[in-house]
C-alpha cells in the first residue's frame, strides 16, 4: 500500500513537469559572441512561451560548414531553430530545410525595426530574423589620427587634413603615412591565412571601388574586369604596407596584432569593437575609430557597404513550428536584443534599430549610435544568392587564389583570370549560365 | 612479426574433458567478435565511400539529389592539376617527415641507451610532445611562429635573422612546408624513439662483449651489430609513421589551412576542402578513395618488407 | 655500457641532454606559461617568458564552466570504457591470431586498412545512423566507434607481445585443466603486462584526443573535452589563455599515465618489436 502511494507520487512528480513543458524547442547554433547573446535569452523566452528548450552550441566552423548541412541532408529533426548567416539561405532553401516566415504572423517580428531585413528575402520570402548585423569597415587609431605632429606632417605631405578616412584614396594615404616598418609599426594589418577571413579585404575593396563582385541578377562576374583587377592591385599595395603578421594571420592573430597597438588600421567587421575597446585585453582601448567602408574616389550615385547578417531560422523538420515561431519572436525582440548587448560578457552588434538606439545598449557600446546613424544611407551590396556562392566561391575559390596571390606566387592578371575561370566553371556546373 | 611456433601440439590427452578439441573451436570464437566488428566497420564506410564517389552528391545543392554518374568523378580527378600538386606535396611531406623522424628517433634512442644515470628520466620527458593533443600543439606552434607576436619569430629576430620573420615562417610558400615537417617530427619523434629503444633493449650484452674482444670499435659495433639488430624495430616505426603522416590533417589545417597558396595542401587537406568545406561529397569521396588506395599500396610494400625481415 | 666514459664525456652527454630537452620541451613550456598569462600578456612584445604574478584566471574560468567539467567527465568515462572494450575484444582475438594464426596475414592486412579510412568516409553515414537509431549525443556511440578505430592497432601490438610467450607455458596450464579463457586470464595476461601498458597509452592517445567524430556525433550531454576546447577557438581573439589551460588540463592525465608506465612502455615495445 505504502509502496503504491510512493509510486503514484513519483509518477505524478515525473508527470507534472512533463505536462507543463511537453514541447521542447531545440536551438542549434555555433558558439561565439553573438550566438551566446542569443542563447542567453533562451531560458526566459522558453518560460514566456511555455516550452522547454535545448541549446546545441557547436564549434563555429563545424556548425555551419558540416554539421547543419549534414542535418539538412539527413533531415532527422534535430533542430527546431537553426542559427545561420544570410549567405547560406539559398543553400538551405534549396534543400527545403527552412520554413518561410510568411507562413506565420510575420508582423509579430516588427519587421520595420529590423535593419536590412530585406536581405533575408530569397525567392520572394523571408527566411531568418536578423539578430547580428556586422558591418565591414575600417578600424583605425584615433590617438594617432588626432596627434598634432602627425596632422602637421600629413598636411605637409598630402596637402589636406588628416581625418577619418572617407574615401579609398584617403585611406591609402593614411596607410602609407603611418607605415613605419623600421619602427615595428605598420600601416595596416590584414588577414592572410588561407581561410574565409582573407576574403574580407578583397570584398571590402570591391565596395571601395563601388562595384559588386558579381551581379546578383545577371551573375556577371566582376573579377577579371578593370575594376576587379584594380581591386587586386590595391590588395597588393596594402599587403605591401602591412604588418608581416598579415601573411599568416587568421581572425585571432589579425585582431591581436591590431589591439596590441602594432598597426594603424585593419579592414574588418565592426564586431572587433566588442573587445577591441576592452582595456583588459586591448592596448588601444578607447583609441579605436570605426569607419564604414568609404566610397570610391569618383563620386558614385549609390554608396555601398557590406554586411554580415546572422539570425535564427525555422527548420522545416520541426514538429512544433508554431511554438518555435513564438520562441523566435521572443528571442529576437527588443528586450532580448538589449539584454544580448548588456548582459553578456562580450555583447553583440545588434540588428534591431530600436536596440541600436537603446540607451542601455549605448551606455555599454557608444559606437552603436554611430552605426545607427551611419546605416541610414547605406546601400548594402549583395553577393549572388545561389547556394554555390557561399560554400564554393567564398569557401574555396577566393581564399585559395587570394592566398596564392598575396604570397607572391601569381600576378594580378593571372589571379583575376583564374578566379574568373573557376567561378564561371561553378556557375556552368550549377546550370546558371550557358556552356 | 609473428614468431610463435605453429600451433601443432603433441600433447597427451588428459582428463575427461579434452581441452584440445575444445580449443579447435574456441580459437575461432575468441577471434570472431573482434573480426566481425572490424570487418563491418570497414565494409560499411568503404562501401558507402565507393558509392558516394560514383555520384554527384553535393550538400550545397541538396535539391539536385544524388545521381549515379559512374566514374565521372575519377575522370575529372585524373585531369585535376590541383590533385597532382597535392599528391606531390603529400609525397614530399610524408617522405621528408618519415625520414627525418626516423633518423632523429634512432639517434635519440642510441644516445639514450648508454646506461647513464638519468637516462630514463630524460627519455620520459622527451615523450611529452607525443602525448599532447595535436590540435593544441597546432595552435601553439601557429601562435609561436607568428611574426611579431610569436615567440619563435622574436627569438629569431633577436639572433639577427629578421629576414625570416619579415617574410613570416608559415606565411611564405618557401618555408611553410618545412616548418610543418619539423612540427610533425617534433610531435612524432618520441614514438620512434620509444619503439627503437624497445628494440635496443632486446640486444644481449654478450654480443657486444664478444665483438669488443674481437677488437671492434664503436662505429663498427653500431654498423655491424646494433643497427642490423634493430632493423625490424626501425621498420615498424617507419611504417607507423608513414601511415600516420600520410593522413595527417589537424596540425596542417590549423597552422596553414593548406596555404599559403597551395604549398601545404596535402591530400587529406584537399579532401577536406572539397568534401567538407565546399560540401561536394561525391568528388571529395573520390579523392578519399584514391588516398585510401595509395595508402593501401604503401602498406603492402611495408608488409612485404616486414615479412621478409621476420623470416 | 662504456666503462671508460670519462668525466668530460659525462659532461658532454649531459650538455647534449640539456640541449635536447630545451629544444623539445620549449613548446610545452610555452603552452604551460601561456595558460598562466592574462589575455593581455599572451602576445606581448617582447614576450613574457615567465608571467609574474602568474594568473590562475584561465584555470578558474575552466573549472567554473559546467561545460568543461561535464566534458572532462565524459572524456574520462568514454576513454576508460573504450579501453575495457578494446581489451575485451582485442585480447582474445590477438591471442587467437598469435597462437593459432586465425585469420592469417589476410586479416592483418584488413586490420591495417581499417586505420587508413579518411573521416569524410564515415561522418555522414554515422551521423545518419546515430540520428536514426537514437544514438546521437550518447557516450556509448563514441565508445563503440573509438573501440572500432583502436582495435586494429591494439590487436596488432598484442599479437606481437603474445607471440613471445613460449607455447609450453600455456600447454602446461592446459594440462592442469584450465580452459582457454582461463589460460588467457591467468597465464597470458600477467606475462604481457608490460605490453598492455604500451597498448593502453596508444589507445588512450587515440580516444582521448579525438575530435572529428566527437564533434559530429555529440551536442550537449556526451560532448568530449577536445570539442569543448575547440569552442574556445574561433569566436573571439582572447581565448588562447583558456585554450592553453584546457590543453594543459587535457594533457595532464595522459602524461601522468605515460610517466607511470614509462618503464613498461619501453619494455613493452621490446616484446612487440623485437624479433
Amino acid at each position: 500500500m505504502k509502496r503504491t502511494i510512493i509510486l503514484l507520487l513519483l509518477i505524478l512528480l515525473l508527470a507534472l513537469p512533463a505536462q507543463a513543458q511537453d514541447v521542447t524547442i531545440s536551438i542549434g547554433s555555433e558558439t561565439g559572441v553573438h550566438a551566446d547573446a542569443l542563447i542567453a535569452n533562451a531560458e526566459r523566452c522558453a518560460m514566456e512561451v511555455g516550452v522547454a528548450y535545448e541549446a546545441h552550441q557547436l564549434p563555429p566552423g563545424e556548425w555551419i560548414n558540416s554539421i547543419l548541412p549534414t542535418e539538412a541532408a539527413v533531415r532527422s529533426g534535430l533542430y527546431d531553430i537553426a542559427y545561420i548567416p544570410i549567405s547560406k539561405i539559398p543553400q538551405f532553401v534549396a534543400a527545403e530545410y527552412l520554413l518561410p516566415l510568411e507562413d506565420f504572423d510575420i508582423e509579430a517580428l516588427d519587421p520595420d525595426d529590423l535593419a536590412f531585413f530585406n536581405l533575408t528575402e530569397y525567392e520572394g520570402k523571408h527566411w531568418l530574423v536578423p539578430w547580428l548585423n556586422e558591418y565591414q569597415g575600417i578600424l583605425y587609431r584615433t590617438d594617432l589620427l588626432n596627434d598634432a605632429d602627425e596632422q602637421a606632417a600629413f598636411m605637409e605631405e598630402y596637402g589636406y587634413a588628416l581625418a577619418a578616412p572617407r574615401s579609398r584614396q584617403q585611406y591609402f594615404d593614411q596607410v602609407a603615412h603611418f607605415h613605419r616598418p623600421d619602427e615595428g609599426f605598420y600601416g595596416n594589418i590584414a588577414y592572410g591565412l588561407r581561410a574565409g577571413w582573407i576574403n574580407i579585404l578583397h570584398e571590402a575593396l570591391h565596395f571601395m571601388h563601388g562595384v559588386d563582385i558579381a551581379d546578383n541578377d545577371t551573375l556577371e562576374v566582376n573579377v577579371n574586369t578593370e575594376a576587379g583587377r584594380a581591386v587586386l592591385a590595391d590588395m597588393e599595395m596594402l599587403y605591401g604596407m602591412a604588418d608581416p603578421a598579415s601573411f599568416t594571420a587568421g581572425w585571432v592573430e589579425g585582431n591581436a596584432n591590431f589591439t596590441a597597438g602594432r598597426d594603424y588600421s585593419l579592414v574588418t567587421w565592426n564586431s572587433v569593437l566588442l573587445y577591441g575597446n576592452d582595456p583588459e585585453t586591448s592596448a588601444v582601448a578607447g583609441n579605436i575609430g570605426f569607419q564604414l567602408l568609404p566610397l570610391p574616389d569618383d563620386e558614385i550615385e549609390e554608396p555601398k557597404g557590406f554586411l554580415s547578417q546572422w539570425g535564427p531560422a525555422l527548420s522545416s523538420t520541426s514538429e512544433n513550428p508554431d511554438k518555435a515561431f513564438e520562441m523566435l519572436v521572443c528571442l529576437t525582440n527588443t528586450e532580448s536584443g538589449v539584454l544580448g548587448v548588456t548582459e553578456t560578457t562580450l555583447g553583440n552588434s545588434p540588428a534591431r534599430i530600436s536596440v541600436l538606439q537603446d540607451e542601455r545598449a549605448q551606455a555599454r557600446f557608444p559606437w552603436l549610435g554611430d552605426i545607427a546613424a551611419g546605416i541610414q544611407g547605406l546601400n548594402i551590396i549583395s553577393t549572388p544568392s545561389i547556394p554555390e556562392w557561399g560554400s564554393m566561391v567564398r569557401g574555396d575559390v577566393l581564399p585559395r587564389n587570394l592566398s596564392i596571390f598575396i604570397s607572391g606566387e601569381s600576378t594580378v592578371e593571372e589571379t583575376a583570370a583564374t578566379i574568373e575561370a573557376e567561378i564561371l566553371q561553378i556557375l556552368r556546373d550549377g546550370g546558371y549560365i550557358e556552356e | 612479426m609473428q614468431t610463435g611456433a605453429s600451433p601443432k601440439m603433441t600433447l597427451p590427452h588428459v582428463g575427461v574433458l579434452n581441452p584440445l578439441r575444445g580449443s579447435q573451436r574456441v580459437k575461432y570464437w575468441l577471434a570472431l567478435p573482434a573480426f566481425v566488428f572490424i570487418i563491418i566497420g570497414i565494409i560499411y564506410p568503404t562501401g558507402y565511400l565507393l558509392y558516394n564517389s560514383m555520384t554527384n552528391w553535393s550538400l550545397t545543392r541538396l535539391d539536385l539529389g544524388q545521381t549515379f554518374i559512374g566514374l565521372d568523378n575519377y575522370v575529372k580527378l585524373l585531369a585535376d592539376e590541383r590533385f597532382y600538386s597535392s599528391l606531390g606535396i603529400t609525397a614530399t611531406f610524408t617522405i621528408a617527415t618519415t625520414s627525418i623522424q626516423t633518423v632523429l628517433g634512432v639517434s635519440l634512442a642510441l644516445l639514450l641507451n648508454r646506461n647513464i644515470r638519468g637516462e630514463g628520466l630524460v627519455r620520459t620527458l622527451l615523450l611529452i610532445p607525443w602525448l599532447v593533443a595535436p590540435f593544441i600543439s597546432g595552435f601553439n606552434f601557429r601562435f609561436m611562429m607568428a611574426p611579431n607576436i610569436g615567440v619563435i619569430a622574436q627569438m629569431l629576430d633577436a639572433l639577427g635573422l629578421d629576414v625570416i620573420t619579415k617574410t613570416s615562417i608559415l606565411g611564405s610558400p618557401k618555408t611553410a612546408l618545412g616548418a610543418l615537417i619539423l612540427v610533425h617530427v617534433w610531435n612524432g619523434v618520441p614514438g620512434t624513439m620509444l619503439v627503437v629503444t624497445g628494440g635496443l633493449k632486446t640486444i644481449p650484452e654478450e654480443i657486444y662483449l664478444a665483438a669488443r674482444v674481437d677488437g671492434a670499435d664503436r662505429l663498427q659495433l653500431l654498423r655491424y651489430i646494433t643497427l642490423p639488430l634493430v632493423r625490424y624495430a626501425i621498420l615498424i616505426s617507419a611504417f607507423l609513421t608513414t601511415l600516420f603522416i600520410f593522413k595527417a590533417f589537424e596540425m596542417i589545417f590549423i597552422m596553414t589551412g593548406g596555404g599559403p597558396g597551395d604549398s601545404t595542401e596535402v591530400l587529406a587537406v584537399y579532401q577536406y576542402w572539397v568534401g567538407i568545406r565546399t560540401l561536394n561529397i561525391g568528388y571529395g569521396s573520390s579523392i578519399a578513395v584514391v588516398q585510401l588506395l595509395v595508402a593501401f599500396i604503401v602498406s603492402i610494400v611495408y608488409a612485404r618488407l616486414m615479412f621478409n625481415e621476420a623470416e | 655500457m662504456d666503462r671508460n666514459t670519462s668525466r668530460a664525456n659525462y659532461l658532454l652527454t649531459y650538455a647534449i641532454w640539456l640541449f635536447l630537452l630545451v629544444v623539445f620541451l620549449f613548446p610545452i613550456y610555452w603552452l604551460i606559461v601561456s595558460s598562466f598569462k592574462t589575455e593581455g600578456q599572451q602576445f606581448a612584445i617582447p614576450p613574457i617568458w615567465f608571467p609574474a604574478p602568474a594568473t590562475l584566471e584561465n584555470y578558474i574560468n575552466l573549472f567554473s564552466d559546467a561545460k568543461v567539467i561535464n566534458s572532462l567527465k565524459n572524456s574520462l568515462l568514454i576513454a576508460g570504457i573504450t579501453l575495457v572494450a578494446v581489451a575485451a575484444l582485442g585480447i582474445p582475438a590477438a591471442y587467437s591470431m598469435a597462437r593459432f594464426r586465425v585469420g592469417g596475414s589476410f586479416m592483418m592486412l584488413v586490420i591495417f586498412t581499417a586505420r587508413l579510412l579518411p573521416p569524410v568516409a564515415y561522418i555522414i553515414p554515422l551521423f545518419a545512423i546515430a540520428r536514426g537509431f537514437n544514438l546521437y549525443d550518447k557516450g556509448g556511440t563514441l565508445v563503440a566507434l573509438y573501440t572500432f578505430f583502436s582495435l586494429p592497432l591494439a590487436i596488432w601490438m598484442l599479437v606481437g607481445f603474445i607471440s613471445t610467450i613460449p607455447d609450453e607455458i600455456e600447454d602446461a596450464a592446459m594440462i592442469d585443466g584450465a580452459s582457454r579463457l582461463g589460460v588467457i586470464w591467468h597465464v597470458v595476461l600477467p606475462l604481457i603486462r608490460p605490453g598492455l601498458a604500451s597498448v593502453t597509452i596508444f589507445m588512450l592517445l587515440s580516444s582521448w584526443n579525438e575530435f572529428a567524430l566527437a564533434v559530429t556525433l555529440t551536442a550537449r550531454h556526451a560532448r568530449t573535452l577536445p570539442v569543448t576546447m575547440y569552442t574556445f577557438v574561433t569566436n573571439q581573439n582572447i581565448a588562447w589563455g583558456e585554450l592553453s589551460a584546457a590543453g594543459v588540463l587535457s594533457a595532464t592525465p595522459i602524461v601522468i599515465a605515460g610517466l607511470l608506465v614509462q618503464k613498461h612502455l619501453v619494455m613493452g615495445l621490446v616484446a612487440g618489436s623485437g624479433k
